[in-house]
């Protein structure tokens, strides 16, 4: 037995040996590569990228929903079949890559003292926010976007906030961000895609997302809406030209516009008849900037929507998205000027501001149309055609759209369909806020739920008997965080395309 | 010419007449020379025999002429046969040495300590390189399928050196792939599949490059060792938390004799497509529309005709008079005209061939062998191959009795081109003209794939060509590999050995693809280069000792410390559009490359030691403890140290001697494993993002990392019953095991809410309980024919015991069907849509007749199969052995991503029912009788108009896609001959054997239709899937071996 002791002794020797003689054990699980720390202004034009792609290609079904587009070969959208593993992209990339990044960015600027990127982070969440909720309705927000222990509490199961709360905590948000706003401050710089880095543009930017927030509370709370808007209008702060747009431009691939990669190699989705035959009706200049002329008889045919499997229409017998649509250098769309102006429009029509509503009407269409003049539209398309790869239908420069004139705007706002009437606002406004909105991202759809205006009826395939008003939750949060949802289901009534939100009551 | 240095056979002539010979000769120990008494030496098929004397000598008379087999029998020793070919009145010389490095009665384990199986208190399994090579896989780890209890292997492919996932008593982990620790000559092989092919569909490369341990070269294996579960592994530490395969090489001393030799052999083998889809050949492209027309019209093949942007064949009838405009046609109505075979027509036969030469020798105080392998591979696919070259050497000297040193090398130069892609995507043939491509389509037109201007020639402005795929879109791969190892002894006394070891396994691997210019799917071309160096380092020393304490009581002791070191140093880039056409480099990059680089290091310090008792040689106590310290862990924990005990009794031995019984062993063995992690666990880091324009971009890691972290610990009970009878003529091996895992190291999904994917924490228990039996019968030992029969069966529960709390679900991945773990439910279970149903169970049917969906979804079992099983028939007839295998996996179930689309796009057979006339639903295989809304029996006939509809609804019910897994096989048959020694001597050659070998000759029974149900992927856990793999094909052929 003693033979065993020696052997116990040995391992004991040995055992200090290996620990002793390894110096640089401790160190070896040091990450040599990547940092822990990133400057934010390498994960501001990340988010942003991410937000934007996400709104203009996976939800690309809010603009058939509200019928500005079709779909002519897959057509289950249009038809509201609705696929539950559906949703988990959107939602996963707004909470994880975009709100997380700037959430890390908000704690960065925080610990750096550095307001105005705090500001710049806080708005972009707030406008995130305000999609998100407009698109699900209740939704984790107080509590989101705490799993990381540096948040302060540790929370990976947030519950789903009420939508009425959220706008609150929204408002609130943006003021506490234009509070911090010192415009002669530095914030991003280059790194700023849509502003460059002008605080003094991001504060106005602030004021007309409240103009947007206060107006969508219009049907359900009244009061709030319009104190909340003749604060914003007495403050002076919001988009005072196309200068002020919030857009994000995009170059060429790989960073092309979603639309230009959505449909460069297939077009899926086409312009519909229901937005392509009220162009045409209006003599909307527009036309031409929206669709392109089909291949067959070179006309403007559009598609009925909710059609299954086509119906017997053809690629080349409808018209194309315009190529200004098509192209990859088109911008971003997050909010216009044109936008602040048909809230203007709306809450004088209210009598809650005064002013001219016709004058805001007007420079609401005619700020949109100017969109689309020639030296922008030659902006987006000069370096179109010369990338087949990209020009899917291969559109020649000779089938480009002309810009749109002064004298065709001033020839349009003359016709007694589009002039102003004071006592038709609903409609007039639903109408062109609707035909201004094709194409950005998810506001057509969200416009039209809250004014229900034009009048937008399932076509003929559909499975529901109604537009959808709502997008359903991802079927990944049943799983992940199931009793909030289940709560969260609860209370709103159900978690389907139909089921209306507090904003749509 | 060296028959006298071999010294097995001396031919002499006597004189005289009679009708019978005379052999005789010595017998010796191979490795001491010395000669060996009371060995046992018999005729084959006779009752005549003799034993070897105290000198060793022996000599058998009366033998009839003729082929006549020699056995040598000695304890402890392999035993020895030889083939002679006795002529009248004549005596042969013939002098055996017995190598005591036998397989038989001895096991390899740890640290390649040779143990007598009689005195393990676990269970393990060896297979002879022999057994092994004799119907070879171009995959080593392929060529273990069937061939032993508790190992589960999951074949790839017809892909070129695709995935191979091998398995021990279940799985264990959740996070890593669960395969055993390779161990060759005490290296530490690395095994990974990086970059493996996900299925997760629309990636613009899923390649499945295969299983690292392809690389090994099976013509230089001398034996394999199985220790399955952690018992048999406890002294390797945690990384053989999944059971140990421990491979020998061969080397010089292996022949047993003293001398030079050389041995060659050549395999030539034939790949033929062993299972493929049945396809209809009744409609071709287009769709359905909503009158009920099945339509279809060229025009650009993107939606400028009607329906030409589809790959569905629900267009008009084929070979129906009806003309159309094709895309061959240049806008002329052309006969609509089917082509039954089109789609298998594009694969092609394939080949193996392999060569080898081993040249060896050995001396009194060192040994030596050098081979060299070289394997050629052409595939099924158009233009795709590998090769790969071994080189190996081994020797060892004896500098004196106290002395010795014994080195090996292995270099590995393994190139592959155009390894298949697979899963839901553009470049994945089996994708393309699987499921996409109109059945009227002939592939001849396509195989001018493109035009004098390089313009790719399709069908479809879509998809790709296939054959632009083989020969525009390639990928190639480019492996060095050095294993390398040496050890050095030192007897101190009789009693112990004190033994230094280092070995490395290092290799790169460059991997490139291309996806060209004018591809649809890549306009503007694209190139990757991936690189990846991996280093496993182990260095050790170990004091072994022998001791026998009393006169009844032995111990053998092992105390060692041993460093292991695993680097892993990767860098890629991807240029997502090129400059110039045809030159692939990341320079011609038009734009700025999306590039990566990755260091890993990750250190495990160890001590170790082991006590093994032996009391009188019937009863065995092993006690072993080892303690690692990981660099992966938080230092507070980083830390563990973890026992075993086994324990063997040979009651046999102890009952004295019974007629019927001849051994007789009780086994019972309790391991408790610690594991640990990745490097980088602890901290999170900001990653790396694709620039915009030339604003470089960064992004939180959407992982949550803990800087808490425990060890992750695996405990394991064992017991095993081993009994043979009647002379060792029948005898099984029984074993029955549990084995639970804790605080597994993983990243499990949170909501995204929280901002986050996943975040690393300890939970969570899984549960592996099973049985492994084999059984021998020798069903005829005595003539001159010899049966052998062995069966082996494996029966294991692998269940999901707990998560972390409030986590329902950890998903390892899937496509048409979710592969997860739920607590409470089997590893690997596959989760997916069902049908709608009624308190009957029956299926509901809507107004147009079509099966409705429930999209609660539900669980449809495991991947994993609940018993598996082979048999092995052995059949020896003078210079005669035939052999075949059978083997089954029986439950289990897959989920088949080809049926799936293949009803979607109407390419199936299946898809003709409703198109040429009308049925009416049942419930297909899933209910007996289909109901209405209204409950009353389905009578709605589904015609052309619905049948549309029929299938796109079939499909989205993952219930429908989901088959019984089952399959039996017949897995290998080997016919050898042993070329009579009169030929060969007129060669000049020792001996000559031939050889007609396949595997994977034929599925005798399968569940799945379409597909082979034994189908992996890849390496990880998600299996169960058929992702359009490219189809499996069966091999066959010669294998000539000689020796000079």
């Amino acid at each position: 037995m003693n033979r065993l002791k020696v052997s116990f002794k040995l391992i004991t020797l040995l055992s200090i040996l290996v620990i002793s003689c390894d110096d640089g054990f401790d160190e070896l699980n040091e990450n040599p590569n990547a940092n822990t720390a990133a400057d934010a202004s390498y994960i501001l034009p990340y988010a942003l990228e991410e937000a934007l792609g996400t709104i203009d290609w996976s939800l690309e079904f809010s603009k058939i929903y509200v019928q500005h587009m079709s779909q002519l070969l897959y057509a289950s959208t249009g038809q509201y079949i609705y696929n539950p593993e559906s949703a988990d992209g959107e939602w996963n990339v707004f909470y994880s890559t975009v709100l997380e990044n700037l959430t890390r960015i908000e704690y960065q600027a925080i610990a750096n003292s550095k307001p105005n990127r705090e500001a710049v982070a806080l708005i972009l969440k707030t406008w995130l926010f305000h999609i998100m909720t407009d698109l699900w309705g209740d939704i984790p927000y107080s509590e989101a976007n705490k799993g990381n222990p540096s948040s302060g509490d540790k929370i990976v199961s947030p519950k789903y906030d009420t939508q009425q709360s959220i706008y609150a905590g929204l408002i609130n948000a943006l003021d506490t961000a234009i509070g911090k706003i010192d415009v002669s401050g530095k914030s991003f710089g280059g790194a700023d895609l849509i502003y460059g880095g002008d605080m003094s543009k991001w504060k106005k930017f602030a004021g007309s997302l409240k103009l947007h927030i206060y107006m969508r509370m219009s049907e359900v709370d009244p009061g709030t809406a319009e104190s909340g808007i003749k604060s914003v209008v007495s403050s002076g702060n919001y988009f005072s030209s196309n200068d002020d747009s919030a857009l994000k431009p995009y170059i060429d691939y790989p960073n092309n516009h979603p639309s230009n990669e959505m449909n460069r190699l297939r077009e899926d989705d086409k312009i519909s008849t229901t937005v392509l035959d009220t162009l045409k009706v209006l003599n909307d200049p527009r036309l031409r900037v929206y669709a392109a002329p089909n291949g067959q008889k070179s006309e403007y045919w559009g598609l009925p929507p909710s059609l299954a499997q086509g119906a017997g229409y053809t690629n080349s017998g409808v018209s194309p998205i315009g190529a200004y649509f098509l192209a990859p250098r088109q911008p971003g769309v997050i909010m216009t000027y044109s936008e602040v102006q048909f809230i203007l429009c709306e809450a004088a029509a209210r009598g809650w501001i005064s002013g001219s509503a016709e004058t805001y009407y007007n420079d609401a269409i005619r700020a949109n149309m100017n969109m689309y003049t020639q030296d922008k539209l030659d902006a987006v398309l000069g370096t179109f055609p010369g990338d087949p790869a990209y020009n899917v239908i291969n559109l020649k420069s000779s089938e480009f759209p002309t810009g749109i004139t002064t004298a065709e705007i001033d020839a349009y706002l003359a016709q007694s369909a589009v002039a102003w009437d004071n006592s038709k606002w609903r409609e007039k406004i639903g109408l062109q806020k609707w035909l201004k909105s094709y194409r950005q991202g998810t506001q057509g759809w969200f416009e039209w739920r809250r004014i229900n205006y034009p009048e937008i009826k399932p076509g003929r395939d559909a499975v529901l008997s109604e537009v959808p008003r709502r997008w359903a939750y991802p079927l990944i949060e049943q799983s992940l965080n199931g009793t909030n949802y289940t709560e969260a289901v609860s209370r709103m009534g159900g978690d389907d395309l139909l089921t209306k939100m507090w904003i749509d009551k | 010419m060296n028959r006298l240095k071999y010294s097995l056979l001396i031919i002499l002539f006597s004189v005289g007449f009679s009708q019978t010979g005379k052999i005789h000769g010595l017998v010796k120990d191979a490795e001491s020379g010395n000669t060996l008494a009371g060995a046992n030496i018999s005729i084959s098929g006779t009752e005549l025999g003799a034993a070897s004397d105290v000198n060793g000598f022996f000599e058998v008379e009366n033998i009839p002429v003729g082929a006549q087999t020699i056995i040598v029998n000695y304890i402890g020793y392999a035993e020895f046969s030889q083939s002679v070919d006795l002529d009248e009145g004549a005596e042969y010389e013939l002098n055996v040495s017995l190598s005591p490095e036998a397989i038989a009665g001895m096991v390899v384990t740890a640290f390649g300590i040779q143990r007598e199986e009689r005195s393990l208190g676990f269970s393990s399994q060896s297979i002879s390189g022999d057994d092994l090579m004799g119907a070879p896989d171009a995959n080593v780890i392929s060529s273990l399928n069937g061939k032993a209890a508790g190992v589960d292997v999951i074949n790839s492919t017809g892909n070129v050196g695709g995935s191979t996932k091998i398995v021990l008593r279940g799985n264990s982990s959740l996070s890593n792939d669960n395969q055993p620790l390779i161990i060759v000559d005490g290296v530490y092989i690395d095994n990974s599949n990086f970059d493996q092919a996900q299925a997760s569909g629309w990636s613009t490369s899923e390649i499945d490059y295969g299983n690292a341990a392809m690389d090994l070269n099976g013509e230089d294996i001398k034996s394999v060792t199985i220790l399955k579960g952690p018992n048999a592994a406890a002294l390797y530490g945690s990384r053989a938390a999944n059971g140990a395969i421990i491979i020998e090489t061969k080397d010089g001393k292996e022949k047993g004799q003293y001398g030079f030799g050389i041995d060659v052999k050549t395999t030539n083998m034939t790949q033929t497509i062993l299972e493929f889809p049945e396809y209809q050949n009744n409609y071709g492209q287009g769709k359905i529309d909503s009158e009920g027309i099945p339509r279809f019209e060229y025009g650009d093949g993107k939606g400028g005709g009607v329906f030409d942007a589809v790959g569905e064949s629900w267009g008009p009838k084929m070979d129906d008079g009806y003309k159309n405009t094709q895309w061959w046609s240049n806008g002329e109505l052309m006969p609509w005209n089917s082509n039954p075979g089109n789609t298998r027509s594009f694969f092609e036969n394939g080949s193996e061939v392999t060569n080898t030469v081993a040249l060896y020798g050995s001396f009194e105080n060192s040994n030596f062998r050098l081979s060299s392998s070289k394997l050629k591979v052409d595939g099924i696919t158009p233009n795709a191959g590998m090769e790969k070259l071994n080189v190996q050497f081994s020797g060892g000297m004896k500098f004196s009795d106290k002395l010795s040193a014994n080195a090996r090398v292995s270099q590995i130069t393994m190139e592959a081109l155009n390894r298949a892609e697979a899963g839901y995507n553009w470049n994945n043939v089996m994708f393309t003209i699987g499921q996409w491509t109109g059945r009227q389509i002939d592939m001849d037109k396509l195989s001018d794939y493109k035009d004098s201007d390089g313009v790719m020639r399709n069908w479809s402005g879509i998809h790709e060509n296939p054959y632009w795929i083989q020969y525009e879109n390639t990928n190639g791969q480019l492996r060095n590999r050095v294993i390398g190892s040496m050890d050095l002894n030192y007897n101190l006394n009789d009693q112990i050995e004190i033994q230094a070891f280092f070995g490395n396994d290092w290799y790169t691997d460059r991997r490139n693809a291309v996806y060209a210019k004018g591809s649809h799917r890549t306009p503007n071309g694209e190139y990757y280069e991936r690189f990846r160096e991996v280093r496993n380092e182990s260095s050790r020393l170990i004091a072994k000792g022998d001791f026998k304490l009393t006169d009844d009581l032995s111990v053998v002791t092992n105390i060692g410390a041993e460093r292991v070191e695993n680097g892993i140093v990767t860098s890629s880039a991807h240029a997502k559009a090129l400059s110039l056409p045809n030159l692939y480099t990341i320079e011609n990059a038009a734009i700025r490359p999306t590039l990566t680089a990755y260091q890993g290091d990750k250190r495990v310090n160890s001590v170790f030691g082991s006590a093994s008792f032996g009391y009188r040689d019937y009863l065995y106590v092993d006690i072993t403890g080892r303690n690692d310290w990981s660099s992966t862990l938080p230092k507070e924990n980083n830390s563990y140290f973890y026992p075993s005990m086994s324990t063997g009794l040979v009651f046999s031995d102890l009952l004295g001697s019974i007629d019927w019984l001849s051994y007789g062993k009780l086994r019972f063995g309790w391991t408790k494993v610690g594991s640990d992690t990745d490097p980088y666990q602890l901290q999170g880091t900001y990653v790396s993002q694709d620039a915009i324009g030339n604003l470089p971009t960064y992004s939180i890691d959407s992982k949550l990392y803990n800087r808490d972290l425990l060890p992750e610990e695996t405990s394991s009970v064992e017991f095993g019953l081993e009994m043979s009878f009647l002379n060792n003529r029948l005898g099984f091996d029984l074993t029955h095991y549990v084995s639970n895992t804790r605080n597994q190291i993983l990243p499990v999904q949170v909501s995204r809410t929280s901002g986050y994917s996943s975040q690393v924490v300890n939970i969570g228990e899984i549960e592996n309980k099973g049985i492994e039996l084999i059984a021998n019968y020798k069903v005829l030992n005595n003539g001159p024919v010899r049966w052998d029969v062995t069966f082996n069966y494996t029966t294991n529960k692998n269940m999901v015991v707990s998560l972390a709390p409030g986590l329902e679900t950890y998903k390892f991945g899937g496509r048409g069907a979710s592969v997860e773990a739920r607590p409470g439910e089997a590893f690997g279970t596959l989760y997916g849509t069902q049908y709608l149903r009624n308190d009957a169970g029956k299926i509901i049917v809507n107004s147009k007749g079509v099966p409705m969906r429930n999209t609660t979804i539900k669980g449809f079992g495991t991947y994993s199969p609940d018993w598996a099983g082979g048999m092995q028939n052995s059949f020896s007839y003078k210079d005669w052995r035939f052999s075949f295998t059978i083997d089954t996996k029986q439950g289990g179930v897959i989920h088949s991503d080809h049926y799936r689309w293949g009803r979607y796009s109407g390419t199936l057979i299946e898809t003709l029912d409703g198109r040429d006339n009308t049925f009416v639903y049942d419930g297909d295989r899933h209910s007996d009788g289909a109901v209405k809304e209204d409950g009353s029996p389905n009578d709605i006939p589904i015609d052309m108009k619905t049948v549309y509809d029929f299938n796109r609804h079939y499909y989205r019910i993952t219930e429908s896609t989901i088959f019984p897994a089952d399959f039996i096989k017949l897995r290998e048959v080997q016919l050898n001959y042993a070329v009579p020694k009169r030929f060969s001597d007129r060669l000049g050659l020792n001996r000559i054997n031939v050889a007609f070998i396949g595997r994977n000759l034929l599925i005798l029974d399968k569940k799945v239709p379409h597909i082979d149900p034994e189908t992996a992927l890849n390496n990880s856990n998600m299996q169960g899937i058929e992702s359009n793999q490219i189809p499996p094909v069966r091999r066959f052929g010669i294998s000539i071996s000689t020796s000079l």
